[in-house]
C-alpha cells in the first residue's frame, strides 16, 4: 500500500533556470581518472621517497664500512 | 585515446611508449567509461530513459570528459522535462571541449528562444509550487497546478508522477492511471512509474472484490518483456469493441450533438440575429422619428407662409377697399367732407376723427398730419361746448354714465378747462366710484393750483375722507 507522505519525499523541487550557475559550479567532476591520476601520482611520489630513503641509508652504510677500513 | 601523463597517443601496450606511463587501469577506466555510454543509449534509443540516465552518469563518473555520455544524458533530461538539467550538463559539456561539440547546438536552439525558456522556467516553478501544496497537504490545488504544468511540459516524467500519485490518494484510479501511462509513454521502464501503476491495479482489483462492479474502464494489465537484463513492462492497448455499443454510442453522441445545437448554439444564434433585428428596428425608428420631426416642421413652416399671406392679403384689401373696412384716411376724408358741408357739425366730423389712433399718426404722411390738426384746431373747441353741453344735459337727467363720456371726450379736446375736470370728479362721485373722483380732484389740485376749483376739490377730498 502506497504511503502519501513517504512517496512525497521521493519527489524533491526541480531546479530553475536561475540554479544553472550554481548547479554546474556546484558540479562534482571528480571521476575515476581524477582519482586514478591522483593514485599514481602518490605511488611515484612514494616510490622517489623510498628511493631518496635508500640512497641515504646506502650513503651512511658506505661511510660507516669506510670508516671502519680505515686506519 | 591519450596518455593521461604526456599526451601521446597510446597504442596497443599497457604502457605509454613515449614516457612509459602504466596506462593499463587508465584504458580499463576509459572502456569502462564507453560501454556505460553504449548502454545508456541503447536504453535511450527504446526509451527507457531513467536507465539511460543511470548507465549515462555511470559512465560519467568514469570519464567525465567523455562529451557523447554527457550530450547524451543532457537529451535524455531534456526529453524527461528537465531542461534545466540538459542545460547545465551541456554547459559543462562546452566548457569541457569547446570546439566541435554538439552541445552547442543545443544551447544554440534553446537560447534562440527566450520565450520557450520561459515558458520552461515557469513549468518548473509552478511544479515546485506544486510539491508546495502537497507539502501542505493542499491536494486539489496540486492537481490543478500540476495539469496546468503538464499541458505545457507535456514530457515532465516527474510532474506525472506525483500528479498519479495524487490522483491515487484522492482515489481516482483512472486518472491515475491514465497520468501514469502517459508518463510510461515518456519513459518506458521508469520504475516508480510501474510501482505506482502496479499499485492502482491493485487497488482497483480490492475495490471491484469488494463491490462487484467494474471500477476501471481501462486495461489492468501490462505487458512484459526482457530487453538486456532490463524487464520492460508496459501497459496492454485493448481494442475497443465494435458492434451494438457502436451503434448506441453512435446514436448517444448524435443525441448529444442535436441536445448541444439546440441548447447552446441555437440561443447564441437566435440572439445574434435578435440583436440584429433590434438594431434595424431601432435605425429605422430613428429614420421614422427623424422624418415625423421634418414634416412637423414643413407644416409648420406652411402655416406660418399662410398666415403672413392672409396677413398680407388683407393689408392690401385694406388698401385698395376691397375689404369694406374703412381706412384712417377714410375717416380723415369724411370727416373733411363733413366740415366742408357743416363746419358746425363738430360731433360728426370728431366722431370721424375719433377712429383715428395716436399710433397711426405717429407713422402718417405730413399732408394726413396737416390736415387732421387743421380740423382738430378748427373743430375741437367747438365740439368741446357741444360735449360739455351733452354732458350737462346727461346730469340733469341724472345718466352719469353718459356724462362722465361726453365730459372726458371734452377734457381730451381742451385740457386748459378745470370746470371740465371738476365736474367729471363730480360725476364720478356721483356714480359711486370715489376712487376715480378723489383721483380726478388730486388732478385739478395739481394741474390747476391756486384756483377755486383746486380749494374745492380739496374740500371734496377731505369730505370723503
Amino acid at each position: 500500500m502506497i504511503n502519501f507522505e513517504d512517496e512525497l519525499k521521493k519527489f524533491h523541487p526541480s531546479m530553475e533556470l536561475d540554479g544553472v550557475e550554481a548547479a554546474v559550479n556546484n558540479h562534482d567532476m571528480t571521476d575515476m581518472t581524477d582519482i586514478f591520476m591522483t593514485m599514481m601520482r602518490e605511488k611515484a611520489d612514494a616510490a622517489m621517497q623510498a628511493r631518496v630513503e635508500g640512497q641515504a641509508q646506502a650513503q651512511a652504510q658506505m661511510e660507516q664500512i669506510m670508516y671502519n677500513t680505515l686506519p | 585515446m591519450n596518455c593521461y601523463q604526456c599526451g601521446n597517443r597510446l597504442s596497443e601496450e599497457d604502457f605509454c611508449t613515449s614516457c612509459g606511463a602504466d596506462v593499463g587501469v587508465y584504458k580499463k577506466i576509459l572502456a569502462m567509461s564507453n560501454y556505460f555510454y553504449n548502454d545508456g543509449l541503447a536504453r535511450a534509443n527504446v526509451r527507457d530513459l531513467s536507465g539511460a540516465v543511470l548507465s549515462l552518469k555511470q559512465s560519467l563518473r568514469y570519464n567525465k570528459r567523455n562529451t557523447e555520455a554527457r550530450n547524451l544524458l543532457g537529451l535524455v533530461y531534456f526529453e524527461m522535462g528537465e531542461a534545466v538539467l540538459a542545460m547545465s550538463e551541456w554547459i559543462i559539456s562546452r566548457n569541457l571541449q569547446p570546439s566541435k561539440n554538439i552541445a552547442d547546438e543545443y544551447l544554440g536552439v534553446l537560447n534562440s528562444s527566450p520565450t520557450r525558456l520561459d515558458n520552461i522556467d515557469q513549468t518548473l516553478k509552478k511544479y515546485n509550487q506544486a510539491l508546495q501544496f502537497c507539502y501542505q497537504d493542499s491536494k486539489d490545488l496540486a492537481i490543478i497546478q500540476l495539469k496546468k504544468v503538464l499541458s505545457i511540459n507535456k514530457n515532465l516524467i516527474s510532474g506525472y508522477q506525483l500528479l498519479g500519485l495524487l490522483y491515487i490518494c484522492t482515489g481516482d484510479y483512472d486518472n491515475a492511471k491514465r497520468t501514469l501511462f502517459k508518463a510510461l509513454s515518456v519513459d518506458a521502464s521508469n520504475t516508480t512509474t510501474l510501482g505506482y501503476i502496479k499499485e492502482v491495479n491493485d487497488l482497483i482489483r480490492e475495490q471491484e472484490e469488494k463491490t462487484g462492479k467494474k471500477v476501471s474502464t481501462l486495461p489492468m494489465e501490462t505487458i512484459s518483456y526482457q530487453n538486456g537484463n532490463e524487464v520492460i513492462i508496459q501497459p496492454v492497448y485493448q481494442k475497443e469493441k465494435v458492434g451494438f455499443s457502436s451503434i448506441i454510442n453512435i446514436v448517444i453522441g448524435l443525441l448529444v450533438g442535436v441536445a448541444i445545437c439546440w441548447f447552446l448554439i441555437m440561443p447564441a444564434r437566435m440572439a445574434g440575429v435578435t440583436q440584429t433585428n433590434d438594431e434595424k428596428f431601432k435605425e429605422v425608428s430613428e429614420q421614422l422619428a427623424a422624418e415625423q420631426a421634418s414634416a412637423q416642421e414643413t407644416a409648420k413652416q406652411l402655416e406660418d407662409t399662410r398666415n403672413q399671406l392672409d396677413e398680407l392679403q388683407r393689408k392690401y384689401d385694406d388698401i385698395t377697399g376691397a375689404s369694406g373696412r374703412k381706412t384712417e384716411l377714410d375717416y380723415l376724408m369724411t370727416a373733411a367732407v363733413a366740415y366742408v358741408s357743416d363746419p358746425t357739425d363738430s360731433i360728426t366730423i370728431m366722431e370721424n376723427m375719433d377712429h383715428i389712433s395716436e399710433e397711426y399718426l405717429e407713422t402718417a404722411t405730413e399732408s394726413f398730419k396737416a390736415l387732421y390738426d387743421q380740423l382738430k384746431t378748427d373743430v375741437g373747441s367747438l365740439a368741446a361746448e357741444e360735449y360739455i353741453e351733452n354732458a350737462k344735459l346727461a346730469v340733469k337727467a341724472n345718466d352719469y354714465d353718459q356724462a362722465i363720456e361726453e365730459y372726458t371726450k371734452a377734457w381730451l379736446l381742451d385740457k386748459s378747462n378745470s370746470d371740465v375736470l371738476m365736474n367729471l370728479a363730480h360725476c364720478y362721485r356721483q356714480s359711486g366710484d370715489t376712487r376715480k373722483a378723489d383721483e380726478l380732484y388730486r388732478q385739478v389740485i395739481d394741474t390747476f393750483p391756486d384756483t377755486q376749483n383746486a380749494m374745492d376739490a380739496a374740500d371734496y377730498m377731505t369730505e370723503e375722507r
